[in-house]
């Protein structure tokens, strides 16, 4: 298993949000709507995420001319089972809860 | 459009054009995520939306900021975040203390300078460079120690002030207003040094009320003989050893020779310093924020009977038994 560390319940929203569409990768703007978190919140997730391997990331293609690149987001391969087991775990917990259940 | 609509338009151009800044000046270690966000910028579907995503991004960029001047700071002086790698490897003539060490030294310094017993450290030390003379400032806080002192009947405050102002004439008024309102203060008639510039030697009558205060102390009639004529030591030893029709002279002065007897003959020999000191310590603990030049100007020039004086007599003495001898008597 990759590093372990201690999650918060924004980090866990966004790893569950990731999780839902799993192996696809996802834009920032898309994850802070899917998530409710903030981007001043959202983007320092990201960033740890990455920096523990947990995360992959890549530059999107331009498309429009004029307009820069968005950065995708996805979970690595192995992150995705650790990230399920630390949802599994902070629900039995009962310290989070999937958006729309939460405590 | 409403007016409404058209003011959300101008914060979001707004937010965009702050947003806009911070990526221009995003720190390079974390750049790519201030691009990364600031890309998403044109998803956003409302001005509210707009607003709050650039306010996000402009948090992130301070925090980016703060985190890369903590990282900056806990660098050696001279260093820069980008050294590390071109940095050529052995002995190096900048400082291996951090950033960071440096100014918690600095700030403790500063700390020490604002307490005021570090003040009081410096001051001290500024008042010993200037030989302990007393400023304007310093007249001025007597006075109005003194006016306050008067006020409130305080003789011991006003016996320190007269004891430490440099002026001549308000130390005579504050001796005497001080001893009038508490007569234990009688020793201080004698505690000023007559030596000390502009000042003369203390009152006949101040010396004859010391003296029949304190009766068995040698040093309020040595204090009365030094007051009758202060110059009377300067002509003797200049030319060497005098001779003794020089003694005679001196000797004729029954004044003088009478209270020198007197002094010999006395118990006790006080010169009124522990009290001074005592008097002293309590004004300064009780005024905390007396410069030392104050403080110290009045222990200086505490009096101190003439030794020279007691030189002479001991000569005249010395010499009339010796004249004495020779006749045979």
């Amino acid at each position: 298993m990759g590093l372990r560390i201690r999650l918060s319940k924004q980090t866990l929203a966004v790893l569950d949000a990731l999780l839902g569409r799993a192996g696809q990768w996802q834009h920032g703007y898309s994850l802070s709507q899917s998530t409710g978190i903030p981007s001043g919140t959202l983007y320092p997730i990201l960033m740890r995420l990455e920096k523990l391997h947990w995360l992959e990331t890549r530059w999107e293609e331009v498309k429009t001319p004029g307009r820069p690149p968005r950065h995708l987001y996805r979970l690595s391969g192995n992150a995705r089972e650790w990230a399920r087991q630390e949802i599994r775990a902070a629900q039995e917990r009962h310290f989070w809860k999937p958006a729309g259940n939460e405590v | 459009m409403s007016v409404s609509i058209q003011a959300n338009s101008t914060a979001a151009r707004l937010a965009r054009w702050l947003l806009g800044c911070a990526v221009r000046h995003w720190p390079e270690e974390t750049r790519p995520w201030g691009l990364a966000l600031a890309a998403e910028i044109d998803e956003t579907a409302s001005a509210f939306e707009t607003v709050r995503w650039s306010l996000g991004g402009i948090m992130l960029f301070t925090r980016s900021v703060l985190s890369g001047a903590w990282k900056w700071m806990k660098l050696p002086a001279g260093s820069s975040l980008s050294d590390g790698v071109n940095r050529p490897k052995g002995p190096s003539l900048l400082p291996k203390r951090s950033r960071v060490f440096t100014t918690v030294v600095l700030g403790a310094a500063a700390l020490l300078l604002a307490l005021p017993e570090g003040r009081e450290a410096i001051l001290t030390v500024r008042a010993s460079w200037q030989e302990y003379q007393q400023s304007d400032s310093d007249a001025r806080k007597l006075e109005g120690l003194a006016d306050r002192a008067e006020k409130e009947k305080d003789a011991s405050t006003l016996a320190f002030v007269a004891l430490s102002t440099g002026d001549p004439k308000r130390a005579e008024a504050l001796t005497e207003r001080a001893v009038e309102l508490d007569p234990q203060l009688v020793w201080i008639y004698g505690s000023k040094n007559r030596s000390w510039p502009n000042f003369d030697s203390p009152k006949a009558e101040w010396l004859a009320q010391l003296q029949a205060s304190d009766p068995d102390n040698a040093v309020a009639y040595l204090l009365a003989a030094d007051a009758l004529d202060p110059l009377r030591i300067r002509p003797f030893y200049r030319r060497g050893i005098p001779k003794d029709a020089e003694f005679e002279v001196a000797e004729s002065d029954s004044k003088w020779m009478a209270l020198m007897e007197r002094a010999y003959g006395a118990p006790r020999y006080d010169s009124y310093f522990q009290r001074h000191y005592q008097l002293t310590r309590t004004v300064w603990n009780r005024e905390k924020n007396l410069s030392p030049a104050i403080v110290f100007s009045g222990l200086r020039s505490h009096a101190i009977p003439s030794l020279a004086n007691l030189y002479l007599f001991a000569d005249v003495k010395y010499t009339r038994h010796r004249r004495r001898e020779r006749r045979g008597t």
